[in-house]
């Protein structure tokens, strides 16, 4: 009832509102001027039309209001910049630790975002892409040109695209010769499809007749340098002129690395079969535009039951439709040539390491910041005294960080400037950044309120909830001696550098493991000849030689025969695949059982020039007519799976009919160390050779390539002569590993810098709190190694408990990582005591640098200190 | 000398005119009725405050009051620089008489 004897008061709401604008000295006051014209008004005319005065004054008065509002924050940031720049210019070394540390880390930050970036938006650009499928056939992305006429059959399919499998002609231009590079085919539908930017042509006209050819800019720029390229004519093989009809940007972020693209009308000519695209030719990876609106599902059933029906002999087969933007990600395809892929994992991990690294600069920037609390101890109870609350505490020391936060920031923008150009070749991507792209800019501000609330909020909370009284007493002590809040930024700081250090030794040990593992074959002094033009067999150079009445091969044995006049050149074998990269595989019907083997098809000098060791039998031989193609070596890992001991004389059929195995070889790595020795069989038949390998003395390297380029020129002038090292082509196996390995590195150098240069602050800053202590200590007779041993057993301890939290999730990380590898180092205790004593040492020196300083100062000084 | 802004000037006479008994409500009346139109509270809240700062006027503040909730009134009133007759001070050269 006593509710009711209270004069209703002015809307609530404009209240509030009132009050919120009346940032003033006198905002009470001038609170109750309002309310005073309300109860004049609800006296004079009643309530109703007081509020409504009251309503109209709010209004009237609302941009005075907000004039006043501004006016009087105003005037608090100018005070609150004032001290933040006092206070930067008064720890000019502090200062600069925490402007450099977030630099570093935010630069780190972002160039890692932009790799982010780049891994994720691979593919995303495509306008269609949500209704782009790739066809793909059990493990295998490609599939047989004879499946478009099905293809064509389904009005769900509204365009589709196969681009051939990869081939490597030689082009001419004018009287230059080129090896080509990354060169398709693919239909006209192509550019219906997808999307890519035309620089010269029009995407209808492209690839709508035989003997087009589309190239991105840079190919255009290798093959025609400055001329444009137009019009002009690029001849493949030395047979085919293709006519260029479109320059196309370099397609970057497209998952297929295409830089030539011909018309796929051109293929039953360049083949030679004008019946090729009803042929059941493998290996051509196969795009769906689907209608919107169609169920994946059931369209996949009835295009996988109509495919099926025409596979005949072949019997059916598995088929799936993975949707255009998985491709890029995707890890479970045994056979997807040419497609880019992207490593999730990795993104993952990258992204986990940016945050790190920043978050060690931002607990740099937090321990330093409440390390000096006591500094700001007095300003901090006088603004409190004079009425400050928390928020505007709050609000001050977040703006302190965030103007630090920001001067990083510039920083960090041009060292990430200046370090783009070599992180995008560490990471292999072109990697640009674009200053004014939205999500750049939605990057850099994330970053930024990223940093400052992490590194701002902590030291904010903290120092706003300092207790004036306490502080005024007095010099408070308590926020340096007991700072558990400090010990566990420092802890999980170290914790962080130490599992980034063992990380990197367990990735440089496996690394270096692959390099160094003995592989079973020799691969030193080994070059790897790609064979083209007249060494390589296709259909035209037989048809051409049996024309000129040579025979099969023979062009081959005389390139060998001529190599071998050099005593520089211990031997020559011609080879499908580089033996480290091994895929080729037939299927053999044993005892009626189909049994997939890996082949290798080469010749009986494979054996020496490799190095390989038999185990049992005998090698091939030049002289037994059988040994080619039908007879074969197997490696031990086949002996078991075959079933059967095949010495004697057992036989199966093979691509050649009724085969025998005639020795066993010891196992040898044919494929790269992430998987593990299957079994595989070598045989005969230098037919589908396609690299001749050929090993050289170590002694006169330069003269035995020259003595087989010149053989070459005499033998097969119309091709560029081109070589690798197996050892190199091998390397290139672990590329991503090497890459990793350096990236990481990089990284686990800059988390150390970080920590340390936090460390160095913190430690310089406690050595002046205790320069009283160690005085006094000092005259009472302390040794100064006493001293350096008071100053640095605390943050011993934190970095001992760091390994504490760091060893387990190392192990857990680093023994997963190593699990994708069927060849691995063994996880020991190495890496790990070493990154643990790596840590203690350096941050031993780090503080050691400050408490030396403060242990051997004059004691007189110390104690006259303050 | 300072300058002042039209309103500024305004309010400053207005502050002169009332002797003293110079508060929010106050000014407003003398205003809106010396100018012929209503002024809004907040309309002199910025004027008042940068004559304040700029030395003109002062502020004291008065015994809480029941009325206005137990808040004490601010009260303005001229300083010596503020006051006309002091030479040369932009009130004097205003005739009274607008007021």
């Amino acid at each position: 009832m006593i509710a009711a004897r209270i004069p209703p008061g002015p809307p609530g709401v404009i209240r509030r509102l009132i009050r919120f604008f009346l940032r003033h000295e006198d905002a009470g006051g001038r609170e109750a001027e309002f309310e005073e014209i309300f109860a004049e008004e609800a006296r004079a005319q009643g309530f109703n039309s007081a509020r409504r005065a009251y309503w109209i004054q709010f209004v009237l008065s609302l941009p005075g209001l907000i004039m006043n509002f501004i006016m009087w924050e105003a005037a608090m940031l100018k005070n609150y910049l004032t001290i933040a720049w006092r206070n930067i210019l008064k720890n000019k070394g502090i200062s600069f630790i925490n402007v450099a540390g977030l630099a570093l880390g935010i630069a780190c930050s972002l160039l890692i975002f932009l790799w982010v970036d780049g891994e994720m938006s691979t593919d995303r650009a495509q306008p269609k892409g949500d209704r782009i499928y790739r066809l793909e056939e059990g493990d295998w992305a490609e599939l047989q040109t004879s499946y478009r006429k099905v293809l064509e059959s389904f009005p769900e399919i509204e365009k589709y695209v196969q681009f051939s499998s990869w081939e490597k002609p030689i082009l001419r231009v004018g009287e230059r010769l080129f090896d080509s590079m990354n060169l398709v085919f693919a239909d006209d539908t192509i550019f219906d499809i997808f999307e890519f930017t035309f620089i010269r042509g029009n995407p209808e006209q492209a690839l709508a007749d035989p003997y087009s050819l589309v190239l991105t800019r840079s190919e255009a720029r290798r093959l025609f340098g400055s001329e444009d390229p137009m019009g002009q004519t690029v001849t493949l093989d030395n047979a085919f002129p293709f006519i260029v009809t479109g320059v196309v940007e370099d397609p970057d972020d497209f998952h297929l690395k295409w830089r030539a693209m011909g018309s796929f009308k051109s293929l039953p000519v360049v083949k030679g079969r004008p019946r090729f695209l009803d042929e059941k030719n493998d290996n051509f990876p196969t795009y769906l535009l689907l209608r919107p609106q169609t169920n994946i599902a059931v369209f996949m059933d009835k295009l996988a039951a109509a495919i099926n029906a025409t596979r005949g002999s072949d019997g059916p087969a598995q088929f799936r439709l993975r949707p255009f933007r998985d491709i890029y990600f995707a890890r479970d395809l045994v056979r997807d040539n040419g497609v880019k892929h992207g490593n999730m994992s990795l993104v993952v991990l990258f992204s986990a390491v940016a945050v790190l690294v920043l978050l060690i600069a931002c607990v740099n920037f937090i321990n330093l910041v409440t390390a000096r609390s006591s500094s700001r101890a007095k300003e901090i109870s006088i603004r409190k005294a004079a009425g400050a609350v928390r928020k505007n505490l709050l609000v001050q020391f977040l703006g302190e960080t965030s103007l630090t936060v920001l001067a990083a920031l510039v920083l960090a923008l041009v060292l990430v400037a200046a370090f783009l150009p070599s992180f995008a070749k560490l990471t292999g991507e072109p990697l640009d950044a674009d200053w004014t792209a939205g999500k750049w800019i939605v990057g850099i501000l994330s970053v930024f309120l990223f940093t400052a609330l992490v590194s701002g909020l902590g030291p904010a909370l903290y120092l706003s909830s300092l207790e004036p009284v306490a502080l005024m007493k007095g010099r408070s002590r308590r926020p340096v001696r007991r700072a558990p809040f400090r010990t566990v930024l420092t802890v999980f700081q170290f914790a962080v550098a130490t599992f980034l250090i063992i990380g990197a030794l367990v990735v440089l040990g496996q690394v270096n493991y692959l390099k160094t593992r003995g592989l079973g074959y020799d691969r030193e002094q080994i070059l790897l000849v790609p064979l083209k033009g007249e060494l390589k067999e296709t259909p035209q150079v037989l048809r051409a030689r049996i024309q000129e009445g040579k025979t099969f091969g023979e062009t081959k044995g005389v390139f060998k025969r001529r190599l071998l006049q050099n005593p520089d050149i211990r031997g020559v074998t011609f080879i499908c695949q580089s033996p480290g990269e091994l895929t080729n595989a037939n299927t053999w019907n044993v005892r009626g059982e189909r049994r997939p083997m890996i082949i290798m098809q080469t010749d009986p000098d494979f054996m020496d020039v490799m190095g390989l060791k038999l185990v049992d039998g005998r090698n091939l031989s030049w002289d037994i007519r059988s040994d080619m193609a039908l007879n074969y070596l197997v490696n031990e890992e086949a002996v078991p799976f075959l079933g059967l001991n095949p010495l004697f004389g057992e036989t199966f059929q093979a691509n050649f009919g009724e085969s025998r195995i005639v020795g066993i070889v010891k196992n040898f790595h044919f494929q790269s160390l992430h998987q593990k020795i299957e079994p595989m069989a070598i045989v005969w038949f230098d037919g589908w050779t396609d690299t001749a390998a050929i090993k050289i003395s170590g002694t006169n390297i330069a003269g035995a390539i020259a003595h087989v380029q010149n053989v070459w020129n005499e033998v097969n002038p119309q091709a560029p002569f081109s070589y690798t090292f197996m050892n190199e082509t091998i390397g290139k196996l672990y590329a991503a590993e090497i890459r990793l390995a350096r990236i990481i590195n990089i990284f686990v150098s800059l988390a150390v810098f970080l920590s340390c240069l936090g460390l160095f602050g913190l430690s310089a800053y406690i050595a002046v709190q205790k320069t009283k202590e160690i005085g006094i200590r000092k005259v009472l007779g302390a040794k100064a190694s006493g001293i350096v041993f008071l100053l640095s057993k605390d943050f011993s301890k934190r970095v001992l408990l760091a390994n504490l939290f760091a060893w387990p999730m190392a192990y857990f990380l680093a023994e997963k990582w190593l699990q994708g590898f069927a060849y691995r180092i063994r996880l020991g205790f190495g890496p790990f005591l070493l990154a643990s004593g790596f840590a203690l040492l350096v941050s031993l020196a780090t503080v050691s640098f400050q408490s030396v300083k403060a242990a051997t100062a004059n004691p007189v000084d110390a104690i006259r200190h303050e | 000398m300072k300058l002042l802004s039209r309103n500024e000037e305004i309010i400053l006479l207005a502050v002169w005119r009332l002797e003293g008994d110079a508060f929010g409500i106050s000014i407003r009346d003398q205003v809106s009725e010396a100018t012929g139109y209503q002024w809004s509270l907040g309309a002199i809240y910025v004027p008042l405050d940068k004559l304040t700062r700029k030395g003109y006027i002062a502020k004291s503040y008065s015994r809480p009051t029941a009325r206005r909730g137990g808040r004490s009134k601010v009260l303005y009133d001229l300083t010596a620089t503020g006051r006309p007759r002091d030479p040369g001070l932009p009130v004097e050269r205003h005739s009274r008489a607008r007021i």
